[in-house]
């Protein structure tokens, strides 16, 4: 259904080709180059020491500053400057959020393209594991994974990987059956390929579209389960910024002092809203079918 | 199809059986004492060992488990260690709200999603599909939780309109219901509105509009019909995922549900609760799974011979 | 589209009927933020479930001050010159809500169920030295030998040793005189169905969402109580149930004034008049050392990291609220020091002392809290303040319950803890014996100097008086000089109450309930 009145043909053959004249590719790509930049160049963006507690962060009473010159977005209840542990803050969440989703990546990939292909009691058994998994209230499973291994970085990965496969897991899981049943993979089989061969060659090329949007679009979801982790206690632990953490500890004094939860809000905002955009745009390059230009 | 129920049916105790393990072990690796906990810091250990004994707790893993498993079967879950209630009375009583709460958030997704998809579908690539477009992405990027601070903060406090959390009334039901609907509904815009135009470019659509039937009609009769199917299981899936929802909003509100509940047994170390509401919710999410495929497979009966 | 808008404006109507209204009847509006799990004195320990008690039961005196205490259920009673028996004479018209007369049987039946081994109370031990209790609870023998009826109002208890804060408690909620019946009718469930002769009978409990209850028309103070009865909302975060007694929709709060609220009440005049102050549980935040390895074994590590820390930034923190403690005993306790000042910020002097000790480089170690926002904040300034004098120290905050078992079940594992302790009763040796007593149950750094343990011993033998205080006093001094852990501070907390509200405090039960008047 892809209309070929105007650009070149090859501009909509090739996947680029087909990125470029999607607007939601550029303020997607946009909003998550200035947040990955925003995150990367923390150090230099920022004036001040996210952890360090200023002596004139504080007013007489002991409440947080709202913003001026020396604190561009305020500080929080310990006087710590909120612009730098906003910055500082999103690193640890992007960076948190993209190494989960590749290892999910990783593990739902491999569980998905080897129940699909083996089928019979390797698929029951593994889909069954999935079946649970998703069963369970997700956010019960991470607050509960979250008090049995202690609060950390490491652990928080773990949480976050564990909950996110199943769902790809099962997205490559059908994507390989339809793909087994294809001509190509029964003349590699004819020729005597290997299993291992055939997953790799060709099964893999033809999941990994699949499990490339499904990143895209669950970095956007990672960030936000992140935050609520971090806002529910069993995330990263303080004093490091995170943006659930930056709101967690705004959420006592939200009333006198609303720009400490606000900012996070915004910011968790800002990049789950362009990871969602880009997500869509490579789904619509990839898959022209489900192009918006119907 | 009754062996494709059964099946199925097997399927789902599997399940049932394998989340009880897995909160069972969870709930057991768990680092704490509850009996500690129940008598409190300054209680000799001779009391907390004796609280030890009366539970059960001094028991080898395997035995605690196979008694759990045993009382579960004949409906006993045990009883709570903060207060000594049983499981099941304790959680059928917060039930109800976290099912009100649901359904008014599913009301919301339906109230928000299916005109937003409707006025972006009928006229895709117009301005209202961008802008409906544009607010289905926005609902889907915004943390609950702060949308949940941000609005008690503006329409509790600034603007008292609503009351600040808490249980009772429908005022106090609508912030909390909003704020769960609106990620269901920006979810459920986007489907419905690709669902809408998949239908939209098929055959048979094409020949009602050359057929000179009223735009009206055409969208009535036959678009919408045939795009409500995949929606309303879709409507059931979500049910699932907003009983996951639940736990941050009713942490928020003050709400009295079950995710409250299983959110404050895991502060408090209060094991038979927690393990009763993982399985009172993974119960219903297996069911409502299992309904959906179960009406999917009756309305389309290739699924049944995959 | 009509449907949608006719909807849009049924709610909109909703909305406008419904304005939340004062409360204009007799009933006490509370709010509480916890679900409050029980009522039943013997196994209630928190902050939120004594005043719960203290509304549905009486013990047999109360406390007019710290120390000195006066008839509550118990017309009369006396002491024995040598501290061993206690006496008790039963006012004639002490009632329970079911009008039955409270006699010599139920106190008798209290203490019994206090201790009986098949009820988990975590309070039992405070009658550890009563004749004949330990028998009783390793069920040797039917009844406690030192608790004998003399008629049928009158019992005597007599104890192996003297303890002089006994009186003390005699008058907390943990000891408020239960009916058997109460129990007996209710069984398991009897901490939600509450039996007693306190002011007000429950109506009603519904777990995690209201519990309410009515005058008790059989209660044993002519006139009392005030109001008509009282309902406790139950999930209300403090900061609203504020809000919610500033619309004159509750009137007091069981939770403190969060620190958040605080600034804003404080600096309003008019709200300020609403702070209700309390003299009960007087308390002490501190950073605990693991005393039993190094380095914390070595007193200069100690006084090094104490004297780093800048209390006067900690009370910024907390708003003003925080008064720097120079030891372990808080102001307005009898047997305070009032001579000794707190270590001053003095960054120099930490490293000197650090240096001396033998840590020139500094080191590094861990602060383990639980997830209470104040604790959160504190021992993140703390870490601050540490990181100046070259000591590395990072955060494991963990929910209180895994908290209370590393202090509790491996209180070897943690290198420095930071938490907090409420006083159940106002004498020095409460804070003494648990804390830094040699195996003191809440001792969990270790801390054990057996030349301060021996002089404890000796102070503690004397009777309530002024000698008794100045021996504590320079017990305190002695006690600080030896740093077991880093005193902080003092928090003041602050109860608030609606305009309409008023009722007196006392230091036993928190809020006396019978006074509280909501009639304007």
């Amino acid at each position: 259904m892809v209309t070929l009145d105007t650009g070149s043909r090859d501009d909509h053959r090739t996947f680029l080709g087909r990125m470029r004249r999607q607007p939601r590719a550029w303020v997607g790509g946009g909003l998550v180059l200035m947040v990955a930049l925003a995150a990367i160049f923390a150090p230099l963006l920022t004036p001040n020491d996210p952890l360090e507690q200023f002596r004139n962060g504080l007013s007489d009473m002991g409440t947080p500053l709202p913003p001026s010159p020396d604190f561009l977005l305020g500080t929080d209840g310990l006087g710590r400057d909120l612009w730098s542990r906003l910055l500082f803050g999103g690193q640890v969440s992007l960076i948190i959020s993209v190494i989960a989703n590749l290892t999910a990546g990783v593990v739902g990939t491999l569980i998905g393209m080897v129940a699909g292909y083996y089928s019979r009691w390797i698929d029951s058994s593994l889909m069954r594991v999935t079946d649970v998994l998703l069963a369970f209230p997700a956010i019960l499973l991470a607050l509960g994974l979250g008090s049995v291994l202690r609060p950390s970085i490491p652990t928080v990965l773990i949480i976050l990987t564990i909950i996110t496969w199943p769902t790809l897991a099962r997205l490559v899981r059908s994507q390989t059956l339809a793909i087994k049943e294809r001509q190509f993979v029964e003349s590699a089989r004819s020729v005597g390929a290997t299993d291992g061969y055939i997953l790799l060659h060709h099964i893999l090329p033809h999941t990994i579209t699949v499990t490339v949007v499904w990143l895209t679009l669950s970095i956007a979801s990672t960030v936000l389960i992140e935050a609520s982790l971090s806002y529910l206690g069993v995330g990263v632990p303080l004093p490091t910024a995170s943006w659930g953490n930056i709101i967690r500890e705004g959420n006592t004094s939200y009333r006198i002092a609303p720009w400490i939860i606000l900012t996070p809000t915004v910011a968790i905002l800002v990049t789950t809203f362009g990871f969602n955009l880009l997500g869509d745009a490579i789904r619509d390059a990839l898959d022209p079918r489900t192009s918006l230009q119907k | 199809m009754t062996t494709y129920i059964l099946r199925r049916l097997v399927g789902a105790v599997a399940v049932i059986f394998g989340v009880m393990t897995i909160s069972f072990l969870m709930v057991a690796l768990m680092p704490g004492d509850a009996a500690r906990m129940f008598a409190g810091p300054r209680a000799p250990e001779e009391t907390v060992q004796r609280i030890r004994e009366l539970w059960g707790l001094d028991q080898p893993l395997p035995v605690q488990y196979v008694r759990y498993l045993g009382r579960a079967l004949q409906g006993d879950l045990g009883n709570s260690t903060r207060d000594q209630r049983p499981v099941i009375q304790a959680v059928t009583e917060r039930l109800p709200a976290t099912i009100q709460l649901a359904l008014a958030g599913l009301f919301v997704e339906l109230a928000l999603g299916v005109p937003l998809a409707l006025l972006a579908a009928t006229r895709p690539g117009s301005i209202f599909d961008q802008i409906a477009t544009g607010f289905a992405l926005i609902g889907i990027s915004i943390p609950p939780f702060a949308l949940g601070l941000v609005s008690l903060y503006v329409f509790g406090f600034l603007i008292p309109i609503f009351p600040l959390g808490g249980y009772g009334t429908v005022l106090h039901l609508i912030l909390p219901a909003i704020i769960l609907g609106i990620g269901g509904a920006a979810f459920y815009a986007r489907v419905l509105r690709s669902n809408l135009l998949d239908v939209m470019g098929e055959d048979y659509i094409r020949t009602a509009n050359a057929k000179g039937l009223s735009p009206r009609v055409v969208l009535n009769k036959h678009i919408f019909r045939n795009a409500l199917l995949p929606t309303v299981t879709l409507a059931g899936l979500d049910l699932a995922l907003l009983l996951g929802g639940v736990v941050v909003i009713e942490a928020v509100f003050g709400w009295p549900g079950i995710g409250l509940q299983a959110f404050n047994a895991i502060r408090n170390q209060d094991t038979p609760i927690i393990m009763g509401t993982v399985l009172f919710a993974s119960i219903a999410v297996v069911f409502i799974n299992l309904l959906v495929d179960v009406l999917y497979a009756a309305l389309d009966p290739r699924v049944r011979v995959h | 589209m009509k449907r949608f808008v006719s909807l849009a404006v049924l709610l909109l109507v909703l909305v406008l009927s419904i304005t939340p209204a004062a409360a204009q009847d007799n009933i006490l509006r509370i709010v509480a933020n916890a679900d409050i799990r029980t009522a039943d004195p013997h196994i209630a320990y928190e902050l939120d479930t004594w005043p719960t008690v203290a509304l549905f039961y009486r013990s047999l005196v109360e406390l007019e001050s710290a120390d000195v205490a006066v008839p509550g259920l118990a017309e009369e009673f006396t002491i024995s010159e040598d501290g061993l028996i206690y006496t008790f004479t039963l006012d004639e018209n002490a009632a329970f809500c079911n009008g039955r007369q409270v006699t010599s049987d139920d106190i008798v039946y209290t203490w019994e169920r206090w201790n009986d081994p098949s009820v988990p109370s975590p309070t039992a031990y405070f009658f550890d030295a009563l004749q004949g209790v330990s028998a009783y609870r390793a069920g040797d023998a039917e009844s406690i030998s030192g608790i004998s009826v003399l008629d049928e109002r009158t019992v005597q208890f007599t104890f192996d040793y003297p303890v002089w804060t006994m009186i003390q408690r005699f008058a907390l909620p943990p000891a408020g005189i239960i009916a058997r019946e109460g129990v007996e009718a209710a069984g398991d469930g009897f901490g939600f169905a509450p039996l007693g002769a306190g002011p007000f009978c429950v109506t009603s409990w519904e777990p995690g969402l209201r519990i309410t209850g009515e005058r008790n028309p059989n209660y044993f103070k002519e006139g009392l109580p005030v109001a008509d009865g009282f309902e406790i909302a139950i999930g209300i975060e403090p900061s609203i149930g504020i809000l919610r007694m500033d619309a004159g929709e509750a009137d007091v709060a069981i939770d403190f004034v969060p620190n958040s609220d605080f600034p804003r009440i404080n600096a309003d005049p008019t709200l300020a008049e609403r702070l209700v102050t309390t003299t009960a549980f007087p308390n002490i935040d501190y950073v605990i050392y693991q005393t039993r390895t190094e380095p914390f074994n070595n007193v200069d590590v100690r006084r090094a990291l104490s004297m780093a820390i800048d209390r006067e930034r900690l009370s910024t923190i907390l708003n003003g609220r925080a008064v720097a403690a120079n030891g372990p005993i808080p102001p307005g306790v009898p047997g305070d020091n009032t001579e000794v000042s707190p270590y001053s910020y003095d960054p120099d002097g930490a490293r000197e002392l650090l240096t001396g000790a033998g840590y020139p480089d500094g080191l590094t170690t861990e602060i383990l809290t639980n997830t209470d926002p104040t604790n959160l904040a504190v021992s993140q300034a703390i870490i601050a303040d540490w990181a100046q004098i070259g000591v590395t120290a990072t955060l494991q905050a963990i929910d209180n319950a895994q908290f209370l078992d590393i202090l509790i079940n491996q209180p070897e594992t943690f290198q420095v803890a930071m938490t907090n302790w409420y006083m159940d009763y106002q004498d020095p040796s409460n804070v003494y014996e648990p804390l830094y007593g040699c195996g003191g149950s809440y001792n969990w750094g270790g801390y054990c100097d057996e030349g301060l343990q021996a002089t404890f011993d000796e102070v503690n033998l004397i009777p309530f008086g002024d000698e008794r205080w100045s021996a504590f006093a320079d017990f305190e001094a002695m006690l600080f000089e030896q740093q077991p852990v880093a005193f902080l501070y003092h928090l003041q907390n602050f109860y608030y109450r609606s305009e309409r509200l008023s009722i007196d405090t006392d230091a036993a039960l928190l809020f006396k309930w019978d006074t509280a008047s909501v009639t304007p």
